[in-house]
């Protein structure tokens, strides 16, 4: 009763104010409390908040460079206005899409129409559709957006093999100013394969750049270029991209792999099942792997096609019949490998065979069986 | 605009940098200059100075020499506006225009 009556009388002398500062505990935890809540939100806001709007700087660029556009100041505009497209500054739609117009059209006004076409085309890559201001601006700048959407359209690439970045420049810079390009593969850490990697840079599909060293900055003009990445077991990728000036454009390509066949010889020829369903002729000798391209359903050369890509974890298993002592299963264009499969024990048959891709994740079981008296009374 | 024959940019450029030379060399008056910015709004507009076909957009900028100059802004469904810019020397004078969409 005595602490009930004593709290209450704190309490209410607190509330009319006769009590001071040092008899006042419960007044200093909510201050406390404040206070550890305030540095707990400023050390969030500096490890992972964004700053806000009106202090990114893109954002200021973007406002100082409009205003020098709205005065034809267009030389000072361009600079302030591309350094504030950078895509990782999260600008709202309007603002973004209205500082690409005012950019292409100083562009256009100073002299440099193709640059302002490689700006637009950067950007309908990335953001189409994009609202054109026909009201604001004035047919020029239609017609180059329209050539940047036309040259989009027209333009081929496995862009779903691609995933592409920007590292913005730390300032705004002069549109004269090199751009670079950096690629890099998911290859690039299997030093074996990466090292068989070849890029090629292509300008417009015809002129020929050298090539390009994976994971290196290249530096390269403003412009569209195609980068085509190569290599021996991999399918080739090429995408189209944009330079920009003072800005690196890293490109990540995911490599497929190619088609892969699995090829049975045996001497003589032999029927070849898989799973019980023909598939046609064992070939009579191995391929040459330098001339001779094996494809699925080449009746010379039959095998298993597999698709790495289809199925990453692909294991499939195929019953071979009819396979003298020299049958050997092999793949094209590895050299051939022999291992025992484990855990199978197939019945009445020879010892079983496994391929190994070159790539890790993909293994291709192949059983191998004599089947008894499979073929009668013909040439073997 | 029907009989005026219009001058384009590219042909007067020659017409300042003689009268630029005549300056230097003594042979006439010392020719001031100022700044003459114009700038619409409500859209875009063929923008001429001084019968000169200057650019289409929705804001200009010429240095000229100090004086009157008539301002000509036009397009296609919008009032064509017929304005008159009287220049300091040393001045930069900005001009904003509201574009009204009316006679074609």
């Amino acid at each position: 009763m005595t602490r009930k009556r004593g709290s209450r009388g704190t309490v209410s002398a607190i509330r009319r104010g006769l009590l001071g500062a040092s008899r006042q505990p419960r007044a200093c935890f909510p201050r406390l409390l404040a206070g550890v809540t305030a540095a707990i939100t400023a050390l969030a806001v500096t490890l992972f908040g964004r700053p806000t709007a009106a202090q990114q700087p893109e954002r200021d660029s973007l406002r100082a460079g409009s205003e020098a556009y709205q005065v034809a100041d267009f030389e000072r505009a361009v600079p302030l206005l591309s350094y504030g497209l950078n895509p990782e500054a999260d600008l709202p739609d309007t603002l973004w899409v209205g500082a690409l117009h005012k950019l292409a059209h100083a562009l256009i006004e100073t002299g440099r129409v193709p640059l302002a076409t490689v700006w637009l085309r950067w950007a309908l890559r990335q953001r189409a559709p994009i609202q054109v201001d026909d009201a604001n601006f004035p047919p020029a700048l239609l017609s180059s957006f329209a050539e940047a959407a036309t040259s989009l359209q027209l333009s081929r690439g496995d862009d779903s093999l691609v995933t592409t970045r920007w590292e913005w420049p730390p300032g705004p810079v002069s549109q004269l100013t090199l751009g670079a390009l950096r690629v890099s593969t998911d290859m690039d850490s299997f030093p074996g394969l990466a090292v068989r990697l070849a890029v090629t840079l292509t300008v417009a599909g015809r002129l020929r750049l050298g090539g390009l060293a994976l994971g290196q900055p290249r530096h390269l003009a403003p412009g569209t270029y195609t980068v085509t990445v190569s290599g021996p077991e991999f399918r080739d990728v090429s995408v189209e991209r944009e330079i920009l000036p003072g800005v690196l454009t890293d490109i990540a390509f995911r490599l497929p792999r190619r088609p892969v066949l699995l090829y049975l010889t045996s001497d003589p020829e032999a029927l070849f099942y898989v799973d019980g369903q023909l598939v046609g002729f064992t070939a009579p000798s191995e391929p040459d792997c330098n001339t001779h391209v094996p494809r699925c359903g080449n009746p010379t050369c039959v095998g298993l096609c597999i698709e790495p890509a289809a199925a990453p974890n692909h294991s499939q298993a195929g019953r071979l019949h009819s396979l003298r002592h020299d049958d050997r299963i092999g793949r094209w264009p590895c050299e051939i490998e022999r291992q025992a499969p484990e855990g199978e024990s197939p019945v009445n048959s020879r010892d079983s065979e496994v391929a190994f891709m070159p790539w890790p994740r993909v293994r291709i079981a192949v059983t191998a069986m004599i089947a008894p008296r499979p073929w009668k009374g013909n040439g073997w | 605009m029907e009989g005026e024959r219009l001058v384009t940019s590219r042909q007067a450029r020659p017409l300042r940098q003689r009268a630029y030379y005549r300056n230097r060399l003594g042979t006439a008056p010392a020719v001031q200059f100022g700044v003459l910015v114009v700038r619409t709004t409500g859209g875009w507009a063929r923008i001429s100075v001084d019968g000169v076909f200057r650019r289409e957009g929705s804001s200009h900028r010429d240095s000229l020499p100090a004086g009157p100059h008539t301002l000509r802004l036009e397009r296609a469904g919008y009032v064509t506006i017929d304005t008159t810019v009287t220049l300091q020397a040393g001045e930069t004078r900005l001009v904003t225009i509201a574009m009204r969409q009316g006679n074609p």
